[in-house]
């Protein structure tokens, strides 16, 4: 199995076949997705590395912990969590300060994103704040979320 | 935009290229005609190169180009795209030779660069009538034009047996420079160049070993090398939280399991750091989270 990225196999496609490939899915598909991360293939030896990772129990605390800031921002809008913020409710709850709005401009200037991930960086965005306790979104926040938007990118337009 | 014809006796033709074995009886050119007799260097390898060759490729175009030297290549992807991207952003003048007729765009991707070179004043020249189709035995007597009409060529990338062999033999037939880019043995897009360094290409390794070999040439200057590609990066402005990330990040790429390794910093953190850095255009994200160096 050949993969473009991958450090350890070669890919032998040509360059119209990667591309091809990559437009399997649509824009439009993508921009519905949240999160789009890529991750390589795993060695045997890192399998068993000692470096110990955050353990599961603890990042349910912290998913939890979250859930409930959610749970109690949104008791009078009917909705539950930050996913299923509206235009309107992401207006109120995901105020930028300048520094943000700087950044998140930038972005959308430098990696060609489309209007639609507007909505879902900035939502990303609010659950990252979330899950940090804090209140509002900081920029560093705002630059995680972009992180998370993979595929948007123009990868393979350069 | 109109497609002159250059014919054989016009004084605008490649006086090089009239000395290799079969020089086209004419040329179609869109755009400078003016620049075909510029001391140009071919900047050629494989289309399907890796992220370091085509900044090798586009370093190498850049600082030749600066120093009034135009650069030749066949607008493929790859490296020959780079080549002509970083001559374009030094603001020296390119030339782009097409194994198809010019109303033909081939490859279509390279448009908005087909457009540019004719804007910024290089040309797109073919030696096929206008509404030739690209066939792949025309992409190899392309070749023979690119090196044909330059004063050296450039190999960055080759694998065994490819069409970049081909242009450099043909360049080595003329008597011309053969310049190569050398690898580690075990890279495969470095078989062709290796092999020709030990035919006897000369091994480059800076701008300024090509450009010894032609001192004679008065409107050149040597000294005029500058790196135009991008200001020099100011470490300085760097934000200082994320100087550490940046620190990790080289010419060859790196990919973010081991950028976590190497700096003592959460995850989220260094994705945030990433992101900044580049949006403010000090590294670059390539395919499989990794990340390189921007010149």
């Amino acid at each position: 199995m050949d993969i473009i990225g991958s450090k350890d196999k070669e890919c032998t496609c040509t360059p119209q076949q990667i591309t091809k490939y990559m437009g399997r899915i649509s824009g439009p598909l993508l921009d519905r997705i949240d999160i789009h991360i890529e991750v390589t293939p795993v060695k045997y030896e890192k399998l068993e590395s000692d470096i110990k990772p955050e353990s599961s129990e603890k990042i349910k605390e912290r998913v939890n912990m979250a859930r409930k800031i959610q749970l109690e921002r949104y008791k009078n809008n009917r909705i539950f969590s930050n996913s299923e913020l509206t235009p309107k409710l992401i207006e109120k709850y995901c105020k930028l300060d300048a520094n943000g709005k700087r950044l998140l401009e930038n972005a959308f200037k430098k990696l060609g994103l489309s209007a639609r991930a507007y909505g879902r960086i900035l939502k990303v965005s609010r659950t990252i704040a979330d899950l940090a306790g804090e209140e509002n979104i900081s920029s560093n926040h705002i630059a995680e979320a972009i992180q998370y938007r993979n595929l948007d990118r123009k990868y393979w337009g350069k | 935009m109109e497609i002159q014809q250059i014919k054989w006796d016009d004084k605008r033709y490649p006086k090089l290229l009239k000395n290799i074995k079969k020089p086209p009886k004419q040329l179609y050119v869109l755009g400078n005609a003016e620049i075909l007799n510029m001391p140009g260097i071919a900047i050629i390898g494989s289309r399907n190169c890796t992220e370091t060759g085509e900044k090798i490729a586009k370093d190498f175009a850049n600082k030749l180009s600066s120093v009034g030297i135009c650069i030749n290549s066949g607008m493929a992807l790859g490296i020959d795209t780079q080549a002509h991207i970083g001559a374009l952003n030094a603001g020296g003048k390119t030339i782009a030779v097409l194994g198809c007729g010019l109303k033909h765009i081939y490859p279509a991707k390279n448009k908005e660069l087909f457009f540019k070179i004719i804007k910024n004043e290089g040309a797109i020249i073919s030696e096929y009538e206008s509404n030739e189709e690209p066939e792949s035995k025309k992409f190899i007597e392309r070749n023979r034009i690119v090196s044909g009409m330059s004063i050296g060529v450039l190999v960055v990338e080759a694998a065994y047996r490819s069409g970049t062999s081909i242009t450099a033999r043909f360049a080595k037939e003329e008597g011309k420079n053969v310049f190569c880019i050398p690898h580690n043995i075990s890279d495969k897009l470095g078989i062709g160049t290796n092999k020709l360094l030990q035919q006897g290409a000369k091994c480059v390794v800076t701008v300024n070993d090509i450009l010894k070999e032609y001192d004679f040439l008065d409107n050149i200057k040597i000294s005029n090398i500058k790196n135009t590609n991008t200001e020099s990066i100011n470490i300085e402005k760097i934000p200082k939280e994320y100087i550490d990330i940046y620190k990790c990040i080289s010419d060859k790429p790196i990919d973010i399991n081991n950028i976590c390794k190497k700096v003592k910093m959460n995850i989220n953190e260094i994705n945030a750091g990433l992101t900044v850095l580049e949006l403010e255009g000090y590294i670059n994200k390539l395919p499989g989270e990794k990340y390189i160096k921007v010149v």
